[in-house]
């Protein structure tokens, strides 16, 4: 997974980190990571401001 | 290097064939007296699938995923699934079907492995563990068991790569084919990192396994294949198919159109919404259900009063089960008279 760090109008990809938000929204089927644990979750959809954060792939992120 | 399969060869070349609706034709109803509240869950549904004789209320942050109803007397039966990381419990279970003997199944697209579900007469509901799976099948979102041993999904959760149906031996543990995303190609050029979002979109199969529809989620369009996946008939909307614009990989100001879909032998029923991403959940716009034909020819419109995030069809009762999950409600809709006017 590749992330992109913006800098005014400049991006750079950070390896490990991800789009996060911690706001969201039920949705069937749709996937966000939360900010909060840096996880995956399902059936939810980010909403609002997105942010980085960095996966923890031993709980699932 | 990586492989690149003699079915992704075939099925770039797959056959395109435009679908022309003319909207004088197409019937609008308006849905009111065939309308049921039939029950308030007290944990807010995602989604609903009638299955023998019970009703399986899909269930959004709660202890389990599920809780079953009678589809008889709307009678709570259980709840099923447990949510957790233990030995009996799951982390994201869906359910699915097998075309041949029309038995349920469970997979869960963390924990692996795919379920039969028995015991619904007394409405146990034991799953028994029938087959470990490759992770690739975790690409998948909502599949079909063809028979034994052929499951076909469509794009799923952790899909790196731009496909829109697979199809898994899950016996010998191998990839049969893969479907790539037709049309919408250009996008992969533009860099985009997230398929599964940007593409989302729903699968079925018809009961006779002879064709298959794929309905887009922000993108105007139903696909509908033939058996082999070789032909595709495309079905846009009337303006037809707004291009999503895309930042750094990412999509930007999407509209949501299909969110569900529903198949018989005879019909596709599509639940279908036009509008804004942004709007989603915030603003209760009431919901269509798009009835199509198998060639692709839009027959009805239907307007519900309800903001419908999933539905099932019941064929027996000619019954249109609904969740309206910002409202927490869940309807039935009696089709009867709808589907006689056909």
């Amino acid at each position: 997974m590749i992330a992109f760090l913006t800098i005014g109008s400049i991006s750079f990809a950070k390896s490990g980190q991800v789009n996060c938000y911690s706001e969201s929204r039920a949705k069937a089927g749709a996937t966000y990571y939360d900010c909060g644990d840096c996880t995956i979750k399902f059936n939810s959809k980010g909403f609002g401001a997105a942010s980085f954060c960095e996966t923890n792939p031993e709980i699932g992120g | 290097m990586k492989r690149v399969s003699k079915w992704f060869l075939i099925f770039s070349s797959i056959i395109l064939i435009e679908s022309c609706t003319n909207p004088e034709q197409i019937r609008r109803v308006k849905i009111s007296g065939e309308r049921e509240q039939i029950l308030q869950n007290e944990v807010a549904e995602l989604d609903v699938t009638i299955f023998d004789t019970l009703i399986f209320i899909h269930k959004y942050s709660a202890e389990s995923f599920f809780s079953v109803y009678s589809k008889k007397d709307k009678r709570f039966l259980r709840d099923w699934l447990k949510n957790g990381n233990g030995p009996d419990e799951f982390s994201a279970p869906k359910l699915f079907k097998q075309l041949s003997s029309n038995n349920l199944f469970v997979y869960d697209v963390f924990r692996g492995g795919v379920f039969q579900v028995n015991d619904f007469f007394f409405s146990v509901l034991e799953i028994d563990y029938l087959y470990e799976v490759d992770p690739v099948i975790g690409l998948t979102q909502d599949m079909m068991l063809k028979n034994d041993s052929l499951l076909i999904g469509n794009l799923g959760y952790l899909s790196p790569e731009p496909f829109l149906i697979k199809g898994f031996d899950i016996k010998n543990k191998k990839e049969i084919f893969s479907v790539p995303i037709l049309d919408l190609n250009e996008y992969v050029s533009e860099s985009v990192t997230d398929f599964y979002t940007t593409f989302y979109n729903f699968f079925r199969l018809k009961p006779d396994g002879s064709k298959s529809v794929i309905a887009f989620n922000y993108f105007d369009r139903l696909l509908i294949f033939d058996e082999d996946y070789t032909n595709a008939k495309k079905v846009d909307g009337e303006l037809g198919v707004k291009k999503v614009k895309m930042l750094e990989g990412k999509p930007l100001d999407l509209v949501n159109y299909y969110f569900d879909l529903e198949v018989t032998n005879d019909y596709i029923f599509a639940l279908y919404y036009d509008q804004p991403e942004s709007e989603y959940g915030e603003v209760m716009k009431p919901s269509q259900i798009k009835i199509f034909d198998w060639d692709g020819v839009l027959i009805q419109v239907i307007e519900t009063p309800d903001y419908l995030m999933g539905i099932s069809f019941d064929e027996e009762d000619q019954t249109l089960y609904g969740v309206d999950h910002f409202q927490e409600k869940i309807l039935k809709y009696n089709f009867t008279k709808i589907l006689e006017m056909n």
